[in-house]
């Protein structure tokens, strides 16, 4: 009966909040409150289980990219979107999908989850696969220092029934999976030299200090053996299989060799590597994530930055670094000091730096070789100044925000399904 | 010639503290003098005449790593700071270069005994921006720590805070209002990151001691640090404004 309530309710306040354009978190945080068994009820069932997807950057992108491949193997795949990575996020996205008894009518559930909402997720239900991009340097001013992450995903891995799988150029996950209890499958994602030819900075990992004992064996997953800008080729056991990325980069390719080794482990010998080959090729970009949003007659390209590790990389993969671009940035970003950290000189020059760090980005660039045309805290006099010139130059524009100016800006732009990026 | 010598950065630069160089050798560089760096990463230190030692922060294994590597340079620190050589240090670098450091176990761990300070991990972490004063003027930044720093003898802040946490993790402002260590030439924050870049008066406060004790005259007039410097007022007056609101 609660759980009943919980959805009807949701559901309610579902249409409300859209019609606000925003709250999308709030439906699944008062669904908790009604039944706060919400997320075991609907989700604990599902036939091939319930993956989480963790680490400090990727979650989104290696979870459409799971998603992607274990729908190339016919299965219907249940998932949360973009950024609602928290229990009301993921329990909005159920009422979104849910009958009104709370069901679902998944195979299997792939869930982004916020580094420290493993270990609490896994309170209510127990995951059967976990998956680990990385431990980046990341919201320190949430998480203090990168060890405590890497307790936080330690307790989260050690709740998968069936199996973990990381991303083994990282040394903290490969000290991690060392932790775990045995018997547990490990399975690594590696890189051969080749492919890590034209990345020279490696995958951005925090740095490891300490002693580490790697006692564990880890099972091979994919393979990655050469990148080419957005094309990348894999040994998967026997197997070689090309894909296309949603973007250039190492991380990309790390997050596509993930979900290659997760739906080969789910299928077993049903599993077909071309296919997933296929459905992660087809898989467009995440939204924040280099899509194209299309505004008063100009294109404008939007990456997000989280932290120095995505920064750099993001930087790394912009498609015309010669665009004059535009940063947004506000207090969503508690401590802006690592803008300091990364080497902005891809950037050739700025064209507007908006938002309430404004003033840190410009003093940043005042501290390198870039040139920067103004300083716009207003994000609505930031877009109109950067369409303008925009359409002066007749050129696409590329805008390098942090999560919350972006929500931002796109409400701006009129993008107001803020759940599904569309 | 600068000499600045730049301890440990692969264990303690996690949050944006290398920016402080960027703004000591730019700042340098636009008032006319020439700087050289030299990087600290284990193994001996060459006998240069050093004027500048810097440090950074970072994670608690990362600035136990480096204690341990500075270990067998400690007495080359120390005679650099009787020669007088400045000390910029940001939170764990400072602790590790203060007389002690005592973890949540009690265990107490001996700094290098460069700073007259000693620390003791708290279970309460600050996380938050604050604002005070340095010399009058407005001074902003990020504290995030997890320690009370008693500083010893008769050992000055550098900052006093209006708000937030300073010196002490469990106690804010105005109750412990006291902010990093000033002694002749030591100074040292706790405020993460660039704090020189968003503050360049501590930069230049620093810089002005620093070349005097050279018989140089520092003096900032440059149009790059001009601009630089607005922006950076602006960011300090942002801050402050929305934390008094």
């Amino acid at each position: 009966m609660r759980l009943l309530l919980a959805v009807l309710v949701g559901r309610l306040v579902r249409i409300l909040a859209k019609m606000r354009g925003g709250g999308s978190a709030i439906p699944g945080r008062i669904a908790l409150i009604i039944e706060p068994a919400f997320l075991k009820k609907t989700l604990g069932s599902l036939k091939h289980g319930v993956i989480f997807i963790s680490g400090s950057n990727g979650k989104s992108t290696t979870t459409a990219l799971v998603a992607a491949a274990l729908r190339s193997q016919n299965l219907k795949v249940f998932s949360n979107p973009s950024g609602g990575n928290m229990p009301q996020g993921i329990a909005s996205a159920v009422i979104g999908e849910a009958n009104l008894r709370g069901e679902l009518s998944s195979d299997v559930a792939v869930l982004e989850v916020d580094e420290a909402y493993g270990e609490i997720l896994a309170k209510h239900f127990l995951p059967t696969h976990v998956v680990l991009t990385n431990i980046q340097i990341d919201q320190l001013n949430r998480f203090f220092e990168p060890e405590r992450v890497y307790g936080m995903l330690l307790n989260a891995a050690k709740s998968a029934t069936a199996s973990v799988v990381i991303n083994g150029t990282d040394a903290n996950l490969r000290a991690l999976v060392g932790e775990l209890p045995n018997p547990k499958v490990a399975i690594s994602v590696s890189a051969t030299d080749d492919a890590l030819r034209y990345w020279p900075e490696g995958a951005l990992a925090a740095p490891r200090f300490g002693d580490d004992s790697e006692s564990n064996e880890l099972s091979i997953g994919a393979q990655l053996l050469s990148l080419d800008g957005d094309r990348a080729k894999y040994a998967l056991h026997e197997v070689e299989v090309e894909l296309k990325l949603p973007g250039k980069g190492l991380h990309f390719a790390l997050d596509a060799g993930l979900a290659l080794t997760l739906a080969e482990r789910i299928l077993g010998s049903d599993f077909s590597p071309q296919a997933a080959a296929q459905g992660i090729s087809n898989q467009e970009t995440v939204y924040g994530r280099g899509e194209i949003a299309k505004f008063d007659g100009v294109e404008i390209q939007i990456l997000m930055m989280k932290n120095p590790s995505s920064m750099r990389a993001t930087l790394l993969a912009m498609d015309d670094p010669e665009t004059s671009v535009w940063i947004a940035m506000d207090e969503g970003t508690p401590d802006p000091s690592w803008i300091f950290d990364i080497d902005p000189s891809r950037i050739r020059s700025v064209r507007v730096v908006s938002g309430s760090r404004c003033w840190h980005w410009a003093t940043r660039l005042a501290y390198s070789d870039i040139e920067l045309q103004e300083v716009i805290p207003s994000s609505k006099r930031a877009l109109e100044t950067y369409v303008q010139y925009l359409k002066s130059v007749n050129k696409r524009g590329t805008l390098i925000t942090n999560y919350e100016q972006m929500m931002v800006i796109r409400k701006l732009m009129g993008y107001l399904d803020l759940e599904t990026g569309k | 010639m600068i000499q600045i010598l730049h301890l440990c950065p692969k264990q303690l630069s996690l949050n944006g503290e290398t920016g402080n160089l960027d703004v000591i050798r730019h700042r340098l560089e636009w008032a006319g003098f020439d700087s050289e760096l030299y990087v600290f990463e284990g193994g001996e230190l060459p006998k240069i005449d050093f004027d500048l030692v810097f440090i950074g922060s970072g994670a608690v294994a990362g600035s136990l790593t480096a204690l341990e590597l500075l270990r067998p340079i400690r007495l080359q620190l120390i005679e650099i700071a009787q020669n007088g050589a400045s000390f910029f240090s940001v939170g764990l670098g400072w602790e590790i270069l203060g007389h002690s450091i005592t973890d949540l176990q009690g265990k107490l761990t001996e700094g290098l005994g460069i700073y007259p300070s000693q620390s003791k991990k708290t279970e309460t972490r600050a996380s938050e921006e604050c604002f005070g004063y340095f010399e009058g003027e407005l001074t902003t930044g990020y504290a995030n720590h997890g320690s009370d720093i008693e500083l010893l003898g008769d050992a000055q802040p550098l900052i006093l805070l209006e708000k937030g946490f300073g010196n002490f993790s469990s106690v804010p402002a105005p109750t412990h209002s006291g902010e990093g260590v000033r002694t002749a030439n030591l100074w040292a924050t706790r405020l993460n990151g660039p704090v020189l870049a968003i503050n360049p008066h501590i930069a230049d406060a620093l810089l002005v001691e620093l070349c005097s004790r050279k018989a140089l005259t520092y003096f900032q007039d440059a149009a790059e640090g001009s601009k630089a410097d607005d922006y950076a007022r602006s960011a300090r007056e942002e801050l402050k404004a929305r934390l008094v609101r």
